[in-house]
C-alpha cells in the first residue's frame, strides 16, 4: 500500500518512487545503477523492508489500535524517513516539499492498512461466502503486484527511453576547450609544451530530477601545435577515467564535488624542436580528444576537436582561467 | 550408534495404512524438502555465484535474504500444522546449535597442515570476501566479509545434515559430509575455483580430512549436547561450554592473527621482489617510420614482461601494470628527430579471471604485454639515417593486493628504421 498510494506521485509531480530500489540494488549487487539488473534485487530488498517494517506494528505493540499505528507510521518512521533519507541517502536529489508530502502521506496510508488488517482477517474474511473470498484474494494479489507491475512498466515504457534521451542531450554538451596559453620551456635544442584542456559541461539531471555526471573513460587528446603552416610540436595527453562522483555516497559532500568535476581539466604535454621558440609568441593549438562518455543506461565514443590561437607563456604550466560551475547553462 | 530420543510438546497422529509413494513424497517435501532447500540456500547462493558462475556472487546471496524472510513463515506455519514430532521444524533450534561445532572442526583440524605443509585454511575465504563486497582480495576487509560466508555457508551444511536424515547415525554423517561433501568439494572448487592454484594431492588429502573430521563432530553433536552435557555438573558443564566457545573463536582468531601477524607482511614482501622483477624493454625489430606531407611518423613497442609471482596463499598471479606513460625521442646522428608517446591504462591482467582455465589463459597470454609507442618529427630530419637511437623513459604504477608503487624505467638502443610509403 505505501507503493501503491504513491503511483498517482509521478505523473501528478513527478515524483519516481522507485529510485532508491536502484541504490538498494546497485549497493547489494554491484549491478549499474538505472537498470533491470539493480531494480530488479532492489524491488526485492524493499519488499523485504516493507514486510519487516509491517511486522514491526504487530510485535511492538499488543494493542493494534489505529492511534498505535498512525503513531508508528505517520508520527515515527514518515518523521524518521523525512530526515534520513535527504541527509544520507539522497545524493543529488534535493528532497522538495513533494517528497515530504509523499512520504507521510504514503507511510500513513501504510499505518491504516496495517491497522485493517487484523480486523480484516479475523473479523470480516470468516464471514465471507467462498466466491466472495476468492475475488477478495484476487484482489489483494492484484494490490500486492500493483506496484511492481507499474515499476517495471513504467521503467521499460517511459524511464529507460527518457533517459537515454536525457543522456544522449548530456553528451552533446560536452566539449573540449583550451584553457590559458601553452607554457613553453627551451632545453637543449628541444622545446616542451604543456597545456590543459578543458571537458565539460558534465552535469545534468536525470529522470527524477537528480543531478549526476556524464562520466568518461579512455580519454586520449592528441593534437599538434603549430606557428603558420609549420608544425613545432607534437601534443598527447591520456587518462583512464574523468573524475567521478558515481561513488559518493554523501549528499552533503556530493554537490561540490558534482561542481569541482563538472567541468575537468586534462593536462596535455607537447614536445617539438626549439628552433626560434620563445614566450609570447602566438601560436595555433589544435587538438583531437577521443573519449567514451557513459551515463546511467548509454555509452557513446566521441571524438571533440578543436583549434585556437594562443599566446605562450614562459616555463610554468598554461594559467588556468576560471571555469564556469553552472551545469543548467 | 541409536539417535537422540528428542523432547516433543506434539504426538504422532494414528496412520491407518501406510501412505502411497506420491503421499510420501509430498510429506517429506513439506517436512524435510522446503526446510532443506530454504535452510540451504547459502550453499546455493555458494554453487551459483561463486563456482559456477551463473550470476554473480552479490546477486546470488540475494536468495539467501529471501530465505531469511520466507523461513520464519514456513517453520512457524509447518509448527502450527505438523501433529509429526520427529517433523525437524520442530528440533530447528537443536539443529542449528548442533551445527555449529562441526563447521568449527572443518577449520581447526586444518590449523596443523598450515604448519606442516604452507596450505592455509582462509586463502579462500578472501575470495568469499572480495567476491561478494568488492573489496581487494588479500585485505582484511574481504577476510572479514569471507569470514562471515564461511560461516553461514558451515550452519548451513550441517544444519541440512540434520534436517535431511531422520536418523543422525555415524554412517549418515560420514556418507553426506565425509564422502558426498568432500567429494563434491574436491572435484567442483579445483574445476570452477582456485585459479592460479596449483593443486597437490596434499590439497585434496587435508580436504579429505577435514570433512571426515566434520562428519565426525555433526554425527556427536547430539550425543554431546542433549545426552552428556546436560548429566555433567556445573564446573565440567561450564568446562565443556568453555571449551567450545574456545574452539568457535580457534579459527577465526588464528586466520585473523596469522592474516596480520605474518600473511600481510609476507605478501608485502612478495610483491615488492616481483615488482622488482618486471621488466619494460623495447620490442625486438626495426622502427617502422611513414612519411605523410612534412612529418614522419615513428612506430615501435615496448614490451613488459616477467609479472608472473606466487602468492602467499599459493595462487599465481601477475604484477597489475598501469597505466604506463611513455616519453622518448628518436636520436639520429646525436640530436633528436622525433619526440615519442605511448600510453597504456591497466594491462590485461589473469588476476580477476575466477576460472582457472581461462585463468591459465590469460596467463599465457600476458606474459608479454606491449605498449605501442608513437613517435613525430618532420619528415626531412632522418632522410638518409638506415640506424636510429631509440631513447624511452617509462613511468608505470605497479599494483598487488597490498603495495602500489610507480617505477621508472628506462631504455635507450640502436635500432634499424623500416621505411615505408606513405600509402603503406
Amino acid at each position: 500500500m505505501f507503493s501503491l498510494v504513491r503511483i498517482p506521485a509521478l505523473s501528478l509531480t513527478r515524483f519516481v518512487f522507485w529510485m532508491p530500489w536502484y541504490g538498494f540494488g546497485v549497493g547489494a549487487t554491484g549491478q549499474p545503477p538505472g537498470t533491470i539488473g539493480s531494480l530488479l534485487p532492489g524491488a526485492m530488498l524493499y519488499l523485504l523492508q516493507g514486510w519487516s517494517l509491517g511486522m514491526v506494528y504487530y510485535v511492538l505493540f499488543k494493542r493494534h489500535t489505529l492511534l498505535n499505528a498512525m503513531l508508528l507510521y505517520t508520527g515515527f518512521i514518515s518523521s524518521l524517513y523525512s530526515f534520513i533519507f535527504p541527509v544520507f541517502i539522497m545524493v543529488g536529489l534535493p528532497a522538495t516539499p513533494v517528497f515530504h508530502l509523499t512520504n507521510y502521506w504514503a507511510h500513513t496510508a501504510m499505518g491504516l492498512t496495517a491497522w485493517f488488517m487484523p480486523r480484516f482477517w479475523q473479523r470480516t474474511w470468516p464471514r465471507l461466502a467462498r466466491t466472495v473470498r476468492a475475488g477478495v484474494i484476487a484482489g489483494l494479489a492484484l494490490v500486492f503486484a500493483a506496484p511492481f507491475t507499474y515499476v517495471l512498466a513504467t521503467a521499460n515504457l517511459w524511464q529507460f527511453g527518457a533517459q537515454a534521451h536525457i543522456e544522449a542531450t548530456a553528451f552533446d554538451r560536452v566539449q573540449a576547450s583550451l584553457s590559458g596559453g601553452p607554457a613553453v620551456s627551451v632545453e637543449r635544442g628541444q622545446a616542451e609544451y604543456a597545456y590543459v584542456l578543458v571537458l565539460g559541461p558534465r552535469a545534468y539531471r536525470n529522470y527524477g530530477g537528480a543531478y549526476r555526471a556524464i562520466d568518461a573513460t579512455g580519454v586520449q587528446v592528441r593534437g599538434q601545435l603549430s606557428r603558420g603552416q609549420q608544425v613545432i610540436a607534437w601534443c598527447a595527453g591520456d587518462l583512464d577515467a574523468l573524475p567521478s562522483v558515481r561513488t559518493i555516497r554523501d549528499p552533503e559532500r556530493f554537490f561540490a564535488a558534482l561542481w569541482s568535476v563538472n567541468y575537468t581539466r586534462v593536462s596535455v604535454r607537447c614536445a617539438g624542436p626549439a628552433a626560434g621558440i620563445g614566450p609570447g609568441q602566438v601560436i595555433n593549438v589544435s587538438w583531437t580528444a577521443q573519449l567514451l562518455l557513459q551515463g546511467e543506461r548509454s555509452t557513446d565514443q566521441r571524438t571533440l576537436t578543436g583549434e585556437q590561437p594562443a599566446r605562450l607563456t614562459a616555463g610554468t604550466p598554461a594559467s588556468m582561467a576560471p571555469v564556469p560551475v553552472n551545469p543548467d547553462q | 550408534m541409536s539417535t537422540i530420543a528428542l523432547p516433543t510438546t506434539t504426538s504422532a497422529a494414528p496412520s491407518p495404512a501406510p501412505p502411497g509413494r506420491l503421499a510420501a513424497l509430498r510429506t517429506w517435501v513439506l517436512q524435510r524438502g522446503v526446510l532443506f532447500v530454504l535452510l540451504t540456500t547459502p550453499m546455493l547462493a555458494l554453487f551459483g555465484g561463486f563456482l559456477l558462475r551463473y550470476t554473480t556472487l552479490p546477486v546470488s546471496t540475494l536468495l539467501v535474504f529471501g530465505s531469511f524472510a520466507l523461513l520464519p513463515l514456513w517453520i512457524s506455519y509447518r509448527r502450527s500444522v505438523s501433529h509429526d514430532p520427529d517433523e525437524p521444524v520442530h528440533h530447528i533450534h537443536l539443529y542449528l546449535k548442533w551445527a555449529v561445532l562441526p563447521y568449527v572442526t572443518f577449520s581447526v583440524v586444518r590449523i596443523l597442515p598450515f604448519y606442516l605443509f604452507g596450505i592455509n585454511y582462509w586463502g579462500v575465504w578472501y575470495n568469499f570476501g572480495a567476491q561478494l563486497t568488492g573489496e581487494r582480495p588479500g585485505t582484511l576487509p574481504a577476510l572479514l566479509a569471507g569470514m562471515a560466508m564461511y560461516t553461514i555457508q558451515g550452519i548451513a551444511l550441517n544444519t541440512s545434515f540434520f534436517v535431511l536424515f531422520r536418523r543422525h547415525s555415524l554412517l549418515n554423517a560420514l556418507l553426506y559430509i565425509g564422502v558426498w561433501f568432500s567429494s563434491l568439494f574436491n572435484f567442483v572448487f579445483p574445476v570452477y575455483s582456485l585459479a592460479g592454484d596449483k593443486l597437490t594431492p596434499t590439497w585434496y588429502a587435508i580436504d579429505i580430512v577435514a570433512h571426515f573430521a566434520m562428519a565426525l563432530t555433526a554425527w556427536s553433536m547430539p550425543g554431546l549436547w542433549e545426552g552428556i552435557l546436560p548429566r555433567l555438573r556445573f564446573p565440567a558443564q561450564a568446562g565443556v561450554l568453555a571449551g567450545a566457545a574456545v574452539l568457535v573463536i580457534l579459527p577465526y582468531g588464528f586466520g585473523i592473527d596469522r592474516a596480520v601477524q605474518w600473511q600481510f607482511a609476507a605478501q608485502a614482501a612478495v610483491e615488492r621482489a616481483a615488482m622488482a622483477q618486471v621488466t619494460i624493454g623495447t620490442e625486438a625489430g626495426p622502427v617502422r617510420v611513414t612519411v605523410g606531407g612534412n612529418q614522419a611518423r615513428y612506430e615501435f613497442g615496448l614490451q613488459v614482461a616477467h609479472r608472473t609471482y606466487l602468492n602467499t596463499n599459493g595462487l599465481e598471479r601477475d604484477v597489475g601494470v598501469g597505466p604506463v606513460q611513455v616519453t622518448g625521442q628518436i636520436i639520429s646522428s646525436g640530436r633528436p628527430v622525433a619526440w615519442c608517446y605511448g600510453y597504456a591504462g591497466p594491462l590485461p591482467s589473469p588476476n580477476k579471471v575466477a576460472d582457472p582455465r581461462s585463468f591459465a589463459t590469460a596467463l599465457a597470454e600476458d606474459v608479454r604485454v606491449t605498449v605501442p609507442v608513437v613517435c613525430y618529427g618532420l619528415a626531412n630530419s632522418s632522410q638518409s639515417a638506415q640506424q636510429v637511437v631509440v631513447e624511452w623513459t617509462a613511468q608505470a604504477a605497479l599494483a598487488g593486493d597490498r603495495t602500489q608503487q610507480v617505477r621508472d624505467f628506462r631504455g635507450q638502443e640502436l635500432v634499424a628504421l623500416d621505411r615505408a610509403g606513405p600509402g603503406r
